[in-house]
């Protein structure tokens, strides 16, 4: 039983890493790869915060408003890069993606330097554990699972029911015919940035409060999340949410069979053979 | 002998059947129209004979060669070439070095491929020859060295049909080469079309616009949802009633 | 069918080359004695990394920026550093090649999969199948040493009299080959393959249809960059003395791509001006080394925001504008097919 909580847990942090991704290239028709800096600094934000507020606010209380400030503030960074980069280079999608590379060492080294290479960890905000059913539950790992659980809610809700998300959606479809409807490009384009860029803050603070936040955790992530969205299918949110869970699965299993290390090499390996076999993806859209 | 065999050849993408069992033969020498309101399947059907995909059921004979499940390259390589319907050009190459590009299957090799049907068209030894006779046939020579993408659009067209004759095809497939021309460039490149037919090549082209290939095609055959609703002359075909309701019995059809 | 004219053409730009690089390598040949050990080995590496680079420009023609290049490169380092390191070592020369044929053979396996994707795609694919073969350095570690490396990895055996022990020796080694690749890439790209792999980049449905086999010509630049990657790794490897998994790492990865954007990969020099540029950087801030790939990324943002196309655009530009000057007729810039990013 331990392991289908293990699974849930790794997979819902996959989920919670990749949905923003796949959201941002859906739309934009490009990959952001500062992606994983904006996820570091969710994580920062959350460190910031606690340091800040210790003995002001209650740890779970400074866990809530690190979800909101590092939301908001890495929002408004999606936007900034938006309007600094994404608009410029409009219909240039691989000038976009490189530039964007060359971003993610930019707000790299700025942490290095601002903060220090070496990784912290903040004690869990909400500490204690359940044992249910012979199994080990953090309530922190809980409460992170919950908090995913509900981001993904969210969106969900704002992509199916608000006309904003509907105009979002229309475009990842189809661009032109978006544009036809007399969707404004530009506003989507900010619209589903912020919405990118918090989520992947979201996940920062969320995944910060159980790992070790440093510098380069964004890098780390990222590969593992292009691997995700690639067996996914790139663009189907859907299928990052499958592409999280399988990998979520196998991971799980590979470090309780004692197999851990081996476990990215088997999911570049699992990558390679769906890119052989299923070219778009296990849910992606034929090209 | 018919030079191109379209075998019963049905072609489904998931539940959806785009092409359900179409059969015709093209005899050499013919200019032939494939025709049929947006959406009937023609462009699949292009792609399916040219190798661009692969039919799900049914067989192509090329020459009497089975063609199915072959590469496009290989297949442009035994002479059927096909042009785009989005006019398809090397954009920032100019255009004598797209023409001279055609020529791929020939470079590096003493002659050309030899291709029995085509001793109408004349021999070289070079690239830098050929590319000269096929520029000055298609009128293209006062713009050799002009960059491919600022030509206008018709002359576009026409460079496109120059490069797929730099392969010596003995079966042409046109992909709407008159759409989105004005009267004048139309005139003139159906006039090309009959003269490649004149000089051995025989010529399969697609079009939405019936009016447009009359003129030029000895045999229509009609398509409608992925079927063969009728095939003749030009004026067994614009009497069919089958296909004046294709045309016009569902205007609605037409924003596909 | 043969191509006079454009036979003509490339074979005398490639004489222009041949007698621009005999008259440059006195220079060259010179260089390492006029300057200090430390600046000694700064040349070597920069030799090593343009050896990388030209093979990394090949890969580029055929439209895909690999981002796998510097994980294949560590297959020829940790060939050689394996083997010449065993208890009856191998002569550096036989891992000399055979490094080179196993990154050659690694492109091969992973051509299937991350070839049938294109441009950012490509990127990915190839990211994920460097860093699981990085993974591979760190874990298997009773071959490769682990995190730790392999240290102790012997410098080349003298031939000919030549011994390559010090620092000058070695870079006359790296010089041999940078010249011998630069020019064979050089001809190459001059040639009629290399211009129809340039094709295909530039239109890939209209190749095929035309009678060219596009995978075949995908996977030919795909495969030959990765040889001459792994050559630059085997050098690298007997330079350095040690490696580990971080000489492999997505940093350094990022600088042979920088150096692609910031020179431009339209012409074959793009990539080397670039690499030039980069160098200069890292030695002029080398005391701030934490700052150093900040500087690049930087580099790449201003270049693709300001400067389209890279340093080589400026120059061809600036060229352009003296001759104009000058009132002599412009010619136009190399490279036929110029590949849309």
């Amino acid at each position: 039983m331990q392991i289908v909580a293990n699974i849930i847990f790794l997979s819902t942090f996959y989920v919670s890493f990749a949905v923003g991704l796949a959201l941002v290239f859906g739309v934009m028709r490009t990959i952001n790869f500062a992606h994983g800096e904006f996820y570091m600094f969710g994580g920062y934000a959350l460190w910031m915060l606690i340091n800040a507020f210790t003995g002001i606010l209650p740890p779970g209380a400074t866990f809530i408003v690190a979800l909101i400030v590092g939301a908001a503030v890495v929002g408004i960074l999606g936007i900034l890069v938006q309007l600094s980069i994404f608009h410029r280079l409009r219909e240039q999608p691989f000038s976009i993606f490189m530039a964007t590379l060359g971003l993610s060492y930019v707000l790299q080294v700025a942490v290095v330097k601002a903060i220090g290479p070496m990784g912290q960890s903040v004690p869990a905000p909400f500490p204690g554990f359940i044992l249910f059913e012979g199994m080990v539950l953090p309530i922190q790992r809980l409460v992170v699972f919950g908090f995913t659980v509900v981001m993904m809610g969210g969106l969900y809700l704002f992509l199916m029911h608000t006309d904003l998300g509907r105009a979002v959606r229309a475009t990842a479809q189809n661009r032109t015919g978006a544009m036809l409807q007399g969707i404004s490009m530009n506003h989507i384009a900010l619209t589903t940035m912020f919405v990118g860029s918090a989520l992947a803050a979201i996940s920062g603070v969320l995944m910060g409060s159980v790992l070790i936040i440093s510098p380069f955790m964004g890098g780390e992530a990222l590969w593992r999340a292009f691997i995700i969205i690639i067996v996914g299918g790139i663009g189907s949110l859907s299928g990052a949410v499958v592409a999280a869970f399988l990998f979520g699965i196998i991971d799980t299993l590979m470090t309780t069979f004692g197999a851990g290390k081996f476990a990215p090499m088997v999911d570049a390996i699992i990558m390679l053979l769906v890119l052989s076999f299923l070219p778009s993806g296990l849910l992606g859209a034929r090209e | 002998m018919a030079i191109l065999e379209v075998d019963n050849v049905a072609k489904r993408f998931g539940k959806l059947a785009a092409v359900k069992g179409i059969s015709f033969e093209i005899p050499e020498g013919q200019i032939r129209g494939l025709i049929g309101p947006n959406g009937s399947g023609k462009t699949t059907m292009f792609h399916l004979i040219s190798g661009f995909l692969k039919p799900t059921s049914g067989d192509v004979r090329f020459q009497g060669h089975s063609i199915k499940g072959k590469r496009p390259h290989q297949i442009a390589k035994r002479g059927l070439v096909r042009t785009f319907q989005l006019t398809s050009i090397y954009r920032e190459m100019t255009v004598r070095e797209n023409v001279a590009m055609g020529h791929h299957v020939h470079a590096g090799r003493r002659g050309a491929r030899s291709r029995p049907s085509l001793e109408r068209l004349p021999q070289f030894g070079t690239v830098d020859e050929s590319t000269e006779w096929i520029l000055d046939f298609m009128a293209l020579s006062d713009d050799a060295e002009t960059t491919a993408r600022l030509l206008p659009a018709g002359m576009q067209r026409v460079l496109s049909i120059a490069t797929a004759l730099a392969v010596r095809p003995t079966l042409l497939m046109l992909d709407e080469p008159l759409a989105g021309l004005n009267p004048t460039e139309k005139i003139s490149v159906a006039q090309k079309i009959a003269s490649l037919r004149d000089h051995g090549i025989t010529i399969l082209l697609v079009e939405h616009d019936v009016r447009s290939v009359l003129s030029v095609c000895e045999l229509i055959t009609v398509i409608d949802f992925g079927e063969k609703i009728a095939e003749g002359t030009a004026d067994e075909v614009t009497s069919n009633p089958a296909v004046i309701e294709a045309y016009l019995g569902k205007p609605a059809r037409h924003d596909a | 069918m043969i191509n006079r004219a454009a036979n003509r053409q490339a074979n005398k730009i490639f004489l222009r080359a041949c007698i621009g690089t005999a008259i440059a390598l006195p220079l060259l040949v010179a260089l390492p004695h006029a300057l200090s050990v430390y600046w000694q080995s700064v040349l070597v590496l920069f030799t090593i990394n343009a050896v990388s680079l030209m093979g990394y420009r090949l890969i580029t023609t055929m439209g895909g920026w690999s981002f796998a290049h510097i994980s294949t490169a560590g297959l020829g380092a940790y060939t050689t550093a394996v083997l010449t390191t065993l208890e009856t070592p191998w002569s550096f020369w036989a891992t000399f090649f055979l490094g080179a044929l196993i990154a050659g053979a690694f492109a091969m396996i992973i051509a299937y999969p991350v070839l049938r994707t294109r441009h950012y795609y490509f990127f990915l694919s190839t990211f994920a199948a460097g860093e699981a073969l990085r993974q591979c350095y760190v874990q298997f570690s009773g071959i490769t040493g682990g995190t730790y490396g392999i240290s102790f990895i012997p410098r080349p055996e003298p031939i000919l009299g030549m011994d390559f022990g010090n620092s000058t020796g070695f870079y006359y080694l790296a010089l041999a080959l940078a010249v011998v690749v630069g020019l064979l890439l050089y001809r190459f790209d001059l040639s009629r393959l290399g211009n129809t792999i340039k094709a295909v980049a530039a239109n890939e449905e209209l190749s095929e249809s035309i009678g060219i086999n596009t995978w075949a010509l995908r996977t030919l630049p795909f495969v030959m960059g990765s040889v001459v990657a792994g050559f630059s790794g085997v050098l690298y490897a007997n330079f350095n003395g040690l490696i580990n998994p971080l000489d492999f790492s997505s940093v350094l990865m990022f600088k042979l791509v920088a150096a692609a954007i910031v020179g431009g990969v339209a012409t074959f020099w793009g990539p080397l001006v670039g690499l030039l540029y980069l160098t200069a950087l890292e030695e002029v801030f080398r005391d701030f080394t934490q700052w150093i790939p900040l500087l690049w990324g930087v580099s790449v943002l201003a270049v693709i925001l300001l400067a389209e196309g890279g340093l080589e655009m400026v120059i061809i530009r600036l060229v352009r504008r003296a001759r104009r000057w000058w009132g002599s007729p412009g010619d136009r810039p190399p490279g036929g097919a110029r590949q849309r990013r």
